[in-house]
Protein backbone atom coordinates (compact mmCIF):
# COMPACT_ATOMS: atom_id res chain seq x y z
CA UNK A 1 0.00 0.00 0.00
CA UNK A 2 2.52 3.05 1.46
CA UNK A 3 1.76 6.50 0.63
CA UNK A 4 -0.39 6.76 -2.43
CA UNK A 5 -1.50 9.93 -4.38
CA UNK A 6 -5.08 9.53 -3.45
CA UNK A 7 -4.37 9.68 0.18
CA UNK A 8 -2.09 12.96 -0.75
CA UNK A 9 -5.08 14.85 -2.23
CA UNK A 10 -7.92 13.52 -0.48
CA UNK A 11 -6.72 13.23 3.05
CA UNK A 12 -3.28 15.69 3.26
CA UNK A 13 -0.60 15.26 4.93
CA UNK A 14 -1.66 14.24 8.57
CA UNK A 15 -3.39 11.01 7.23
CA UNK A 16 -0.47 10.37 5.15
CA UNK A 17 1.59 9.60 8.08
CA UNK A 18 -1.42 7.43 9.76
CA UNK A 19 -1.67 5.71 6.37
CA UNK A 20 2.47 4.84 6.91
CA UNK A 21 2.09 4.06 10.71
CA UNK A 22 -0.66 2.10 9.72
CA UNK A 23 1.45 0.05 6.93
CA UNK A 24 4.13 0.21 9.25
CA UNK A 25 2.60 -1.82 11.74
CA UNK A 26 1.12 -4.51 9.34
CA UNK A 27 4.33 -4.93 8.13
CA UNK A 28 5.29 -6.07 11.75
CA UNK A 29 2.96 -8.59 12.02
CA UNK A 30 3.36 -9.75 8.27
CA UNK A 31 6.95 -10.63 9.19
CA UNK A 32 6.19 -12.02 12.29
CA UNK A 33 3.68 -14.13 10.69
CA UNK A 34 6.18 -15.32 7.87
CA UNK A 35 8.77 -15.87 11.02
CA UNK A 36 6.46 -18.10 12.66
CA UNK A 37 5.76 -20.33 9.33
CA UNK A 38 9.24 -20.40 8.62
CA UNK A 39 9.93 -21.72 12.16
CA UNK A 40 7.23 -24.13 12.03
CA UNK A 41 7.99 -25.75 8.78
CA UNK A 42 11.44 -26.38 10.86
CA UNK A 43 10.07 -28.38 12.95
CA UNK A 44 12.33 -30.85 11.79
CA UNK A 45 15.46 -29.39 13.23
CA UNK A 46 14.44 -29.14 16.37
CA UNK A 47 12.44 -32.62 16.94
CA UNK A 48 13.74 -35.72 15.83
CA UNK A 49 11.85 -37.03 12.25
CA UNK A 50 9.86 -40.32 11.85
CA UNK A 51 12.62 -43.26 10.96
CA UNK A 52 14.89 -41.85 13.06
CA UNK A 53 17.78 -44.26 13.45
CA UNK A 54 18.17 -44.27 16.78
CA UNK A 55 14.48 -44.96 17.44
CA UNK A 56 14.56 -47.91 15.25
CA UNK A 57 17.79 -49.63 16.74
CA UNK A 58 15.98 -49.26 20.53
CA UNK A 59 13.25 -50.86 18.95
CA UNK A 60 14.86 -53.61 17.44
CA UNK A 61 17.33 -54.15 20.55
CA UNK A 62 13.77 -53.96 23.22
CA UNK A 63 11.90 -56.88 20.86
CA UNK A 64 15.03 -58.97 20.45
CA UNK A 65 15.85 -58.98 24.14
CA UNK A 66 12.60 -60.04 25.59
CA UNK A 67 12.32 -62.54 22.08
CA UNK A 68 15.93 -63.80 23.37
CA UNK A 69 15.41 -63.86 27.30
CA UNK A 70 11.63 -63.40 28.56
CA UNK A 71 10.38 -66.49 30.05
CA UNK A 72 6.73 -66.04 29.91
CA UNK A 73 5.61 -65.23 26.26
CA UNK A 74 3.97 -68.92 25.59
CA UNK A 75 2.67 -69.04 29.58
CA UNK A 76 1.32 -65.63 28.68
CA UNK A 77 0.07 -66.60 24.84
CA UNK A 78 1.84 -63.53 23.45
CA UNK A 79 2.28 -63.81 20.07
CA UNK A 80 5.79 -61.90 19.66
CA UNK A 81 6.65 -62.28 16.41
CA UNK A 82 2.90 -60.58 15.46
CA UNK A 83 3.92 -57.34 17.45
CA UNK A 84 7.17 -56.90 15.93
CA UNK A 85 5.47 -55.57 12.54
CA UNK A 86 2.89 -53.48 14.64
CA UNK A 87 5.27 -51.77 17.26
CA UNK A 88 8.45 -51.24 14.16
CA UNK A 89 5.59 -49.03 12.38
CA UNK A 90 4.61 -47.24 15.38
CA UNK A 91 8.44 -46.44 15.40
CA UNK A 92 8.64 -45.38 12.35
CA UNK A 93 5.88 -43.07 12.90
CA UNK A 94 6.93 -41.74 15.97
CA UNK A 95 8.86 -38.27 16.16
CA UNK A 96 10.64 -37.07 19.06
CA UNK A 97 9.46 -38.01 22.04
CA UNK A 98 6.70 -40.39 20.60
CA UNK A 99 9.00 -42.77 20.36
CA UNK A 100 9.17 -42.96 24.40
CA UNK A 101 5.31 -43.84 24.43
CA UNK A 102 5.49 -46.59 21.90
CA UNK A 103 8.34 -47.95 23.96
CA UNK A 104 6.00 -47.91 26.61
CA UNK A 105 3.42 -49.55 24.91
CA UNK A 106 5.99 -52.27 23.84
CA UNK A 107 6.97 -53.36 27.36
CA UNK A 108 3.40 -53.02 28.90
CA UNK A 109 2.41 -55.71 26.21
CA UNK A 110 4.14 -58.28 28.77
CA UNK A 111 1.65 -57.11 31.52
CA UNK A 112 5.01 -57.77 34.05
CA UNK A 113 4.92 -56.10 36.95
CA UNK A 114 8.27 -56.34 37.07
CA UNK A 115 9.42 -54.57 33.91
CA UNK A 116 10.63 -51.01 33.66
CA UNK A 117 12.52 -48.50 31.95
CA UNK A 118 14.38 -45.62 32.60
CA UNK A 119 15.50 -42.62 30.68
CA UNK A 120 19.21 -41.42 30.96
CA UNK A 121 19.43 -40.08 34.25
CA UNK A 122 15.86 -40.55 34.75
CA UNK A 123 13.62 -42.39 37.25
CA UNK A 124 12.28 -45.73 36.59
CA UNK A 125 9.01 -45.80 34.68
CA UNK A 126 6.94 -49.27 35.39
CA UNK A 127 4.10 -49.45 31.95
CA UNK A 128 2.01 -52.29 34.05
CA UNK A 129 1.44 -53.01 37.26
CA UNK A 130 -1.06 -56.11 38.38
CA UNK A 131 -4.80 -55.44 38.98
CA UNK A 132 -4.69 -56.99 42.80
CA UNK A 133 -1.71 -54.31 43.73
CA UNK A 134 -4.10 -51.51 42.92
CA UNK A 135 -7.00 -53.04 44.49
CA UNK A 136 -4.87 -53.07 47.49
CA UNK A 137 -3.05 -50.14 48.04
CA UNK A 138 -5.02 -48.31 50.21
CA UNK A 139 -6.21 -51.88 52.77
CA UNK A 140 -3.02 -51.82 54.68
CA UNK A 141 -2.04 -48.34 56.58
CA UNK A 142 1.12 -48.44 59.15
CA UNK A 143 -1.04 -45.69 61.19
CA UNK A 144 -4.29 -47.93 61.76
CA UNK A 145 -1.80 -50.76 62.71
CA UNK A 146 -0.24 -48.36 65.35
CA UNK A 147 -3.82 -48.10 66.79
CA UNK A 148 -3.63 -51.86 68.10
CA UNK A 149 -0.42 -50.99 70.33
CA UNK A 150 0.43 -49.30 73.16
CA UNK A 151 3.90 -47.90 72.77
CA UNK A 152 5.66 -47.10 69.40
CA UNK A 153 7.22 -49.36 67.50
CA UNK A 154 10.73 -49.63 66.65
CA UNK A 155 12.18 -48.63 63.47
CA UNK A 156 15.60 -50.76 61.90
CA UNK A 157 18.64 -48.52 61.43
CA UNK A 158 18.12 -49.39 57.34
CA UNK A 159 14.27 -48.55 57.62
CA UNK A 160 13.17 -51.43 56.03
CA UNK A 161 11.86 -53.35 58.69
CA UNK A 162 9.24 -52.38 62.05
CA UNK A 163 8.70 -54.29 64.86
CA UNK A 164 6.79 -54.70 68.32
CA UNK A 165 4.94 -56.41 71.12
CA UNK A 166 1.15 -55.77 71.05
CA UNK A 167 -1.19 -55.69 74.30
CA UNK A 168 -1.71 -59.66 73.95
CA UNK A 169 2.41 -60.73 74.18
CA UNK A 170 2.27 -61.35 70.09
CA UNK A 171 5.08 -60.43 68.21
CA UNK A 172 4.66 -57.95 65.19
CA UNK A 173 6.76 -57.46 62.48
CA UNK A 174 6.12 -55.65 58.99
CA UNK A 175 8.55 -55.83 56.13
CA UNK A 176 9.00 -53.30 53.63
CA UNK A 177 12.31 -54.00 52.25
CA UNK A 178 13.97 -57.35 50.85
CA UNK A 179 17.04 -55.34 48.93
CA UNK A 180 20.39 -55.39 49.61
CA UNK A 181 21.16 -57.22 52.75
CA UNK A 182 19.73 -55.24 55.46
CA UNK A 183 17.96 -58.22 56.64
CA UNK A 184 20.97 -60.64 56.80
CA UNK A 185 22.09 -58.12 59.67
CA UNK A 186 18.30 -56.88 61.52
CA UNK A 187 16.19 -59.85 61.60
CA UNK A 188 18.60 -61.72 64.30
CA UNK A 189 18.02 -58.88 66.67
CA UNK A 190 14.56 -58.46 65.72
CA UNK A 191 13.68 -62.16 66.10
CA UNK A 192 15.79 -61.98 69.52
CA UNK A 193 13.63 -59.18 71.12
CA UNK A 194 10.48 -60.87 70.32
CA UNK A 195 11.68 -64.47 71.45
CA UNK A 196 9.43 -64.13 74.54
CA UNK A 197 6.19 -63.60 73.29
CA UNK A 198 3.27 -66.09 71.95
CA UNK A 199 3.26 -65.92 68.42
CA UNK A 200 4.62 -63.43 65.70
CA UNK A 201 2.69 -62.21 62.73
CA UNK A 202 4.94 -61.33 59.74
CA UNK A 203 3.25 -58.41 57.97
CA UNK A 204 4.12 -58.32 53.85
CA UNK A 205 1.25 -56.27 52.65
CA UNK A 206 2.57 -53.93 50.47
CA UNK A 207 6.13 -55.12 49.68
CA UNK A 208 7.39 -54.78 45.88
CA UNK A 209 10.71 -57.25 45.69
CA UNK A 210 14.17 -57.45 46.52
CA UNK A 211 16.76 -60.56 47.16
CA UNK A 212 16.97 -64.23 48.00
CA UNK A 213 19.45 -63.95 50.27
CA UNK A 214 16.97 -61.44 52.61
CA UNK A 215 13.94 -63.94 52.19
CA UNK A 216 16.67 -66.88 53.46
CA UNK A 217 17.50 -64.54 56.37
CA UNK A 218 13.76 -64.52 57.51
CA UNK A 219 12.87 -68.14 56.77
CA UNK A 220 16.15 -69.24 58.61
CA UNK A 221 14.35 -68.23 61.91
CA UNK A 222 11.43 -70.69 62.15
CA UNK A 223 13.37 -73.95 60.80
CA UNK A 224 15.21 -76.68 62.91
CA UNK A 225 16.34 -78.62 59.58
CA UNK A 226 17.78 -77.30 56.30
CA UNK A 227 14.72 -76.52 53.64
CA UNK A 228 14.49 -76.90 50.02
CA UNK A 229 13.65 -73.84 47.90
CA UNK A 230 11.01 -73.95 45.46
CA UNK A 231 12.45 -74.47 42.09
CA UNK A 232 13.83 -71.85 39.99
CA UNK A 233 14.67 -71.52 36.22
CA UNK A 234 17.21 -69.18 34.78
CA UNK A 235 17.32 -68.30 30.88
CA UNK A 236 15.31 -71.83 30.75
CA UNK A 237 17.50 -73.99 32.32
CA UNK A 238 16.70 -75.10 36.29
CA UNK A 239 19.15 -73.74 38.47
CA UNK A 240 19.86 -75.76 41.85
CA UNK A 241 20.15 -73.15 44.88
CA UNK A 242 21.80 -74.53 48.38
CA UNK A 243 18.62 -75.29 50.92
CA UNK A 244 17.40 -73.15 53.31
CA UNK A 245 20.03 -74.03 56.97
CA UNK A 246 18.76 -72.76 59.94
CA UNK A 247 19.94 -70.23 62.51
CA UNK A 248 19.80 -69.00 65.93
CA UNK A 249 17.70 -67.59 67.12
CA UNK A 250 15.20 -70.46 66.29
CA UNK A 251 11.82 -69.29 67.02
CA UNK A 252 8.86 -72.10 67.85
CA UNK A 253 5.49 -70.40 68.45
CA UNK A 254 2.63 -69.91 65.77
CA UNK A 255 3.31 -67.66 62.82
CA UNK A 256 0.94 -65.75 60.88
CA UNK A 257 1.96 -63.82 57.70
CA UNK A 258 -0.05 -61.43 56.07
CA UNK A 259 -0.65 -60.65 52.39
CA UNK A 260 -2.54 -58.64 50.18
CA UNK A 261 -2.63 -58.01 46.77
CA UNK A 262 0.45 -55.47 47.14
CA UNK A 263 2.85 -58.02 47.93
CA UNK A 264 5.02 -58.93 45.49
CA UNK A 265 8.59 -60.94 43.94
CA UNK A 266 10.63 -61.41 46.83
CA UNK A 267 7.72 -60.85 49.50
CA UNK A 268 5.85 -63.59 47.71
CA UNK A 269 8.72 -66.06 47.84
CA UNK A 270 9.05 -65.48 51.40
CA UNK A 271 5.35 -66.44 52.11
CA UNK A 272 5.44 -69.28 49.72
CA UNK A 273 8.17 -70.74 51.65
CA UNK A 274 6.90 -69.95 55.50
CA UNK A 275 3.67 -71.41 54.32
CA UNK A 276 5.45 -74.74 53.96
CA UNK A 277 5.89 -74.87 57.54
CA UNK A 278 3.18 -76.21 60.67
CA UNK A 279 3.22 -73.29 62.68
CA UNK A 280 2.95 -70.42 59.81
CA UNK A 281 -0.21 -69.98 58.28
CA UNK A 282 -1.05 -66.89 55.62
CA UNK A 283 -3.86 -64.64 55.98
CA UNK A 284 -4.94 -62.21 53.77
CA UNK A 285 -5.77 -62.07 50.21
CA UNK A 286 -3.72 -63.27 47.22
CA UNK A 287 -0.99 -61.65 46.51
CA UNK A 288 0.59 -59.62 43.29
CA UNK A 289 1.76 -62.16 41.35
CA UNK A 290 5.38 -61.49 40.06
CA UNK A 291 7.27 -64.56 39.57
CA UNK A 292 9.98 -62.87 36.95
CA UNK A 293 13.05 -62.96 38.67
CA UNK A 294 16.58 -62.27 37.32
CA UNK A 295 20.72 -62.85 38.61
CA UNK A 296 24.02 -60.88 38.03
CA UNK A 297 25.56 -64.48 37.17
CA UNK A 298 26.16 -65.58 34.73
CA UNK A 299 26.14 -61.55 33.34
CA UNK A 300 23.76 -62.53 29.78
CA UNK A 301 21.25 -63.49 33.06
CA UNK A 302 21.57 -59.70 34.35
CA UNK A 303 17.73 -57.85 33.78
CA UNK A 304 18.76 -54.60 33.25
CA UNK A 305 19.46 -53.92 29.62
CA UNK A 306 20.82 -50.88 28.07
CA UNK A 307 19.72 -49.64 24.69
CA UNK A 308 21.34 -48.25 22.19
CA UNK A 309 20.63 -44.65 22.88
CA UNK A 310 21.23 -45.20 26.88
CA UNK A 311 17.73 -46.07 27.44
CA UNK A 312 17.54 -48.47 30.19
CA UNK A 313 14.86 -51.27 29.78
CA UNK A 314 14.79 -54.37 32.65
CA UNK A 315 13.64 -57.64 31.29
CA UNK A 316 13.36 -60.78 33.44
CA UNK A 317 15.33 -63.75 32.78
CA UNK A 318 14.43 -66.39 34.59
CA UNK A 319 11.64 -67.47 37.32
CA UNK A 320 10.53 -69.09 40.63
CA UNK A 321 7.86 -71.95 40.95
CA UNK A 322 5.48 -72.51 43.63
CA UNK A 323 6.25 -75.85 45.62
CA UNK A 324 3.34 -77.80 43.65
CA UNK A 325 5.65 -76.88 40.39
CA UNK A 326 3.00 -73.88 38.78
CA UNK A 327 4.19 -70.77 37.93
CA UNK A 328 2.84 -67.97 40.70
CA UNK A 329 3.78 -65.19 37.81
CA UNK A 330 0.18 -63.41 37.46
CA UNK A 331 -1.80 -66.41 39.60
CA UNK A 332 -0.23 -65.47 43.21
CA UNK A 333 0.35 -66.83 45.84
CA UNK A 334 -2.79 -68.00 48.12
CA UNK A 335 -3.66 -67.55 51.32
CA UNK A 336 -4.85 -70.31 53.82
CA UNK A 337 -7.26 -68.05 55.41
CA UNK A 338 -8.80 -65.27 52.57
CA UNK A 339 -9.77 -62.63 54.99
CA UNK A 340 -10.22 -59.22 52.58
CA UNK A 341 -9.54 -55.77 54.12
CA UNK A 342 -11.41 -52.59 52.21
CA UNK A 343 -10.25 -49.04 51.84
CA UNK A 344 -13.46 -48.12 53.83
CA UNK A 345 -12.33 -50.02 56.90
CA UNK A 346 -8.78 -48.64 56.96
CA UNK A 347 -9.96 -45.61 56.97
CA UNK A 348 -12.17 -45.80 59.79
CA UNK A 349 -9.26 -47.37 61.94
CA UNK A 350 -10.04 -51.40 61.55
CA UNK A 351 -7.28 -53.87 60.16
CA UNK A 352 -9.21 -56.71 59.72
CA UNK A 353 -6.52 -58.75 58.51
CA UNK A 354 -4.36 -58.02 61.78
CA UNK A 355 -7.43 -58.26 64.22
CA UNK A 356 -7.78 -61.92 62.75
CA UNK A 357 -4.01 -62.94 63.14
CA UNK A 358 -3.99 -61.19 66.93
CA UNK A 359 -7.21 -63.77 67.87
CA UNK A 360 -5.77 -66.64 65.79
CA UNK A 361 -2.58 -66.69 68.18
CA UNK A 362 -4.40 -66.18 71.32
CA UNK A 363 -6.85 -69.05 70.37
CA UNK A 364 -3.77 -71.38 69.34
CA UNK A 365 -1.77 -70.45 72.46
CA UNK A 366 -5.07 -71.26 74.41
CA UNK A 367 -5.72 -74.59 72.84
CA UNK A 368 -1.96 -75.52 73.78
CA UNK B 1 8.83 -27.88 68.60
CA UNK B 2 11.64 -25.34 69.33
CA UNK B 3 11.18 -22.89 66.47
CA UNK B 4 14.55 -20.04 66.09
CA UNK B 5 13.90 -16.64 65.18
CA UNK B 6 15.95 -14.20 63.91
CA UNK B 7 14.84 -10.56 62.57
CA UNK B 8 16.25 -7.24 61.37
CA UNK B 9 13.81 -4.40 60.76
CA UNK B 10 15.18 -0.58 59.62
CA UNK B 11 13.14 2.46 60.16
CA UNK B 12 12.85 4.99 57.03
CA UNK B 13 11.23 8.00 57.32
CA UNK B 14 8.28 7.32 55.77
CA UNK B 15 8.03 3.56 56.59
CA UNK B 16 9.85 0.41 58.17
CA UNK B 17 10.94 -2.45 56.20
CA UNK B 18 11.88 -6.23 57.79
CA UNK B 19 13.07 -9.20 57.59
CA UNK B 20 12.18 -11.98 59.22
CA UNK B 21 13.97 -15.72 59.23
CA UNK B 22 12.93 -18.98 61.51
CA UNK B 23 13.73 -22.34 61.32
CA UNK B 24 11.92 -24.98 63.71
CA UNK B 25 12.79 -28.71 63.82
CA UNK B 26 11.55 -31.93 66.27
CA UNK B 27 11.20 -35.17 65.90
CA UNK B 28 9.09 -36.04 68.80
CA UNK B 29 5.81 -35.34 67.33
CA UNK B 30 3.72 -37.98 68.55
CA UNK B 31 0.35 -39.09 68.19
CA UNK B 32 -1.75 -42.40 68.27
CA UNK B 33 1.90 -44.20 68.81
CA UNK B 34 3.15 -42.90 65.42
CA UNK B 35 5.77 -40.62 65.32
CA UNK B 36 7.08 -37.95 62.96
CA UNK B 37 9.86 -35.58 61.67
CA UNK B 38 8.55 -31.79 60.75
CA UNK B 39 10.98 -29.38 59.76
CA UNK B 40 9.96 -26.13 58.82
CA UNK B 41 11.21 -22.76 57.65
CA UNK B 42 9.83 -19.08 57.37
CA UNK B 43 11.45 -15.84 55.84
CA UNK B 44 9.52 -13.15 55.55
CA UNK B 45 9.79 -9.52 54.56
CA UNK B 46 7.88 -6.60 54.11
CA UNK B 47 7.27 -3.09 54.58
CA UNK B 48 5.16 -1.22 57.74
CA UNK B 49 3.59 2.09 57.45
CA UNK B 50 2.35 4.45 60.23
CA UNK B 51 -0.77 5.07 60.12
CA UNK B 52 -2.54 8.43 62.64
CA UNK B 53 -1.37 7.54 66.24
CA UNK B 54 -4.43 6.96 68.77
CA UNK B 55 -4.52 6.73 72.17
CA UNK B 56 -5.68 3.51 74.64
CA UNK B 57 -6.14 3.20 78.13
CA UNK B 58 -4.86 7.20 77.69
CA UNK B 59 -1.51 5.74 76.69
CA UNK B 60 0.12 6.38 73.32
CA UNK B 61 -1.16 3.70 70.35
CA UNK B 62 0.64 3.44 67.22
CA UNK B 63 -0.70 1.47 64.65
CA UNK B 64 1.18 0.56 61.26
CA UNK B 65 0.12 -1.59 58.53
CA UNK B 66 1.73 -2.71 55.49
CA UNK B 67 2.20 -5.93 52.86
CA UNK B 68 4.79 -8.57 53.13
CA UNK B 69 5.64 -11.43 50.79
CA UNK B 70 6.10 -14.54 52.95
CA UNK B 71 7.43 -17.66 52.00
CA UNK B 72 7.02 -21.16 54.23
CA UNK B 73 8.34 -25.08 53.80
CA UNK B 74 7.31 -27.71 55.65
CA UNK B 75 8.32 -31.02 56.00
CA UNK B 76 6.70 -34.47 57.02
CA UNK B 77 8.16 -37.24 57.54
CA UNK B 78 6.55 -40.35 59.81
CA UNK B 79 9.13 -42.76 61.21
CA UNK B 80 7.65 -45.25 59.36
CA UNK B 81 9.51 -48.54 57.39
CA UNK B 82 9.00 -47.68 53.74
CA UNK B 83 10.90 -49.56 50.96
CA UNK B 84 12.56 -47.54 48.18
CA UNK B 85 9.46 -46.90 46.06
CA UNK B 86 7.33 -45.56 48.90
CA UNK B 87 7.73 -42.68 50.51
CA UNK B 88 5.96 -41.37 54.11
CA UNK B 89 7.42 -38.08 53.88
CA UNK B 90 4.75 -34.92 52.89
CA UNK B 91 6.22 -31.13 52.08
CA UNK B 92 4.76 -28.08 50.79
CA UNK B 93 5.69 -24.83 50.33
CA UNK B 94 3.85 -21.20 49.77
CA UNK B 95 5.04 -18.12 48.52
CA UNK B 96 2.80 -15.63 49.74
CA UNK B 97 2.01 -11.79 48.85
CA UNK B 98 -0.27 -10.32 52.06
CA UNK B 99 -1.61 -8.06 54.62
CA UNK B 100 0.01 -6.98 58.30
CA UNK B 101 -0.96 -4.69 60.91
CA UNK B 102 1.35 -4.04 64.01
CA UNK B 103 -0.26 -2.46 67.02
CA UNK B 104 2.45 -0.91 69.59
CA UNK B 105 1.01 0.33 73.06
CA UNK B 106 3.40 2.37 75.19
CA UNK B 107 2.92 1.84 78.65
CA UNK B 108 5.71 3.90 79.74
CA UNK B 109 9.22 4.56 77.73
CA UNK B 110 10.76 1.38 78.60
CA UNK B 111 7.70 -1.10 79.01
CA UNK B 112 5.86 -1.70 75.33
CA UNK B 113 3.30 -3.79 74.88
CA UNK B 114 3.01 -5.30 71.12
CA UNK B 115 0.72 -7.21 68.96
CA UNK B 116 1.29 -8.15 65.40
CA UNK B 117 -1.65 -9.91 62.95
CA UNK B 118 -0.56 -10.92 59.26
CA UNK B 119 -2.59 -12.78 56.50
CA UNK B 120 -1.41 -13.93 53.31
CA UNK B 121 -4.03 -13.00 50.65
CA UNK B 122 -2.64 -14.67 46.77
CA UNK B 123 -0.45 -17.40 47.33
CA UNK B 124 1.82 -19.53 44.81
CA UNK B 125 1.93 -23.32 46.87
CA UNK B 126 3.62 -26.06 45.82
CA UNK B 127 2.63 -30.03 47.67
CA UNK B 128 4.03 -33.47 47.30
CA UNK B 129 1.63 -35.70 44.77
CA UNK B 130 1.43 -39.10 44.45
CA UNK B 131 1.64 -39.63 40.57
CA UNK B 132 0.26 -42.92 41.20
CA UNK B 133 -2.72 -41.68 42.78
CA UNK B 134 -3.79 -38.81 40.62
CA UNK B 135 -2.49 -35.59 37.88
CA UNK B 136 -2.24 -33.06 39.70
CA UNK B 137 -0.43 -30.14 39.12
CA UNK B 138 2.09 -29.74 42.10
CA UNK B 139 2.26 -26.17 41.72
CA UNK B 140 -1.20 -23.94 42.08
CA UNK B 141 -2.09 -20.80 42.72
CA UNK B 142 -4.23 -19.71 45.66
CA UNK B 143 -6.28 -17.46 47.31
CA UNK B 144 -6.67 -17.35 50.98
CA UNK B 145 -9.63 -19.89 50.68
CA UNK B 146 -7.59 -22.41 49.27
CA UNK B 147 -3.70 -21.54 50.87
CA UNK B 148 -3.76 -19.40 54.37
CA UNK B 149 -0.84 -18.57 56.04
CA UNK B 150 -1.77 -16.41 58.85
CA UNK B 151 -0.44 -15.33 62.61
CA UNK B 152 -1.22 -13.16 65.14
CA UNK B 153 0.83 -12.60 68.28
CA UNK B 154 0.85 -10.47 71.39
CA UNK B 155 3.78 -9.91 73.85
CA UNK B 156 5.02 -7.47 76.03
CA UNK B 157 8.73 -6.05 75.40
CA UNK B 158 10.87 -3.99 78.07
CA UNK B 159 13.52 -1.87 77.45
CA UNK B 160 16.36 -2.73 79.25
CA UNK B 161 18.99 -0.02 78.13
CA UNK B 162 18.22 2.68 75.07
CA UNK B 163 19.17 0.48 72.23
CA UNK B 164 18.56 -3.55 74.27
CA UNK B 165 15.35 -4.57 74.85
CA UNK B 166 13.73 -8.06 75.79
CA UNK B 167 10.45 -9.35 74.57
CA UNK B 168 8.21 -12.27 76.07
CA UNK B 169 4.85 -12.90 74.28
CA UNK B 170 2.53 -15.86 72.52
CA UNK B 171 2.20 -16.16 69.16
CA UNK B 172 -0.30 -18.04 67.09
CA UNK B 173 -0.16 -19.55 63.47
CA UNK B 174 -1.90 -21.29 61.25
CA UNK B 175 -1.06 -22.80 57.55
CA UNK B 176 -4.22 -24.27 55.94
CA UNK B 177 -3.60 -25.61 52.23
CA UNK B 178 -6.59 -27.32 51.34
CA UNK B 179 -6.04 -26.91 47.09
CA UNK B 180 -4.66 -30.89 47.50
CA UNK B 181 -5.37 -33.64 50.03
CA UNK B 182 -5.41 -30.86 52.78
CA UNK B 183 -2.77 -29.67 55.05
CA UNK B 184 -3.39 -27.66 57.99
CA UNK B 185 -0.35 -26.89 60.17
CA UNK B 186 -1.33 -24.50 63.68
CA UNK B 187 0.80 -23.90 66.06
CA UNK B 188 1.40 -21.62 69.28
CA UNK B 189 4.17 -20.78 71.01
CA UNK B 190 5.67 -18.72 73.85
CA UNK B 191 8.23 -16.29 72.08
CA UNK B 192 11.22 -14.89 73.99
CA UNK B 193 13.34 -12.95 72.51
CA UNK B 194 16.33 -9.89 72.81
CA UNK B 195 15.83 -6.88 70.48
CA UNK B 196 18.71 -4.57 69.53
CA UNK B 197 18.61 -1.12 68.32
CA UNK B 198 21.38 0.16 65.78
Amino acid sequence: MGTTNIGRRLFGRRYHLQILTIFMKKLGTIFLITIFGCLSGCRDIYVNPAGYDENLADFEATWNRINDVYPFLKFKNIDWDALYLVYQKRTQEAQGDEFIQVLNDILAELRDGHIYFEMKGGAQIYPWYPARYFKDKHTYDPFVVRKYFDRELTVTESGSAEYGILPQNIGYIFLSDFHDDYLVHEFPTIVNSLINTGGIIIDIRQRRGGTSQNVEAVVSHFIQEPLAWPKFFLLDQSIVIDPIQPKEPFYSNPVIVLVNGSTFSAGEICTEVLKQLPAVTAVGDTTGGGGVASSGNPPEARGEYILPSGKLIYIGTGYFEKYDGQPFEWVGILPDIRIVNTSEEIENGIDKQLEYAIQFITLENCNR
Amino acid sequence: MLQYYVGWAREHNKYVYRLNFSYGFSDQIKNNNARTEITQVFLTQGFLYPLRDKKLFSKELNLFIGASTDFIYFLNKPVVAVDGFDFSQSHAAMLSVGLNADAILRISNKFHVESALSTSILSFAFRSVDNEEDNESPAKLLTLIKGLNSSFDLGVRYFILNKLSIKAGYEFMLLNISAWEPLTLAGDYLVVGIIYRF
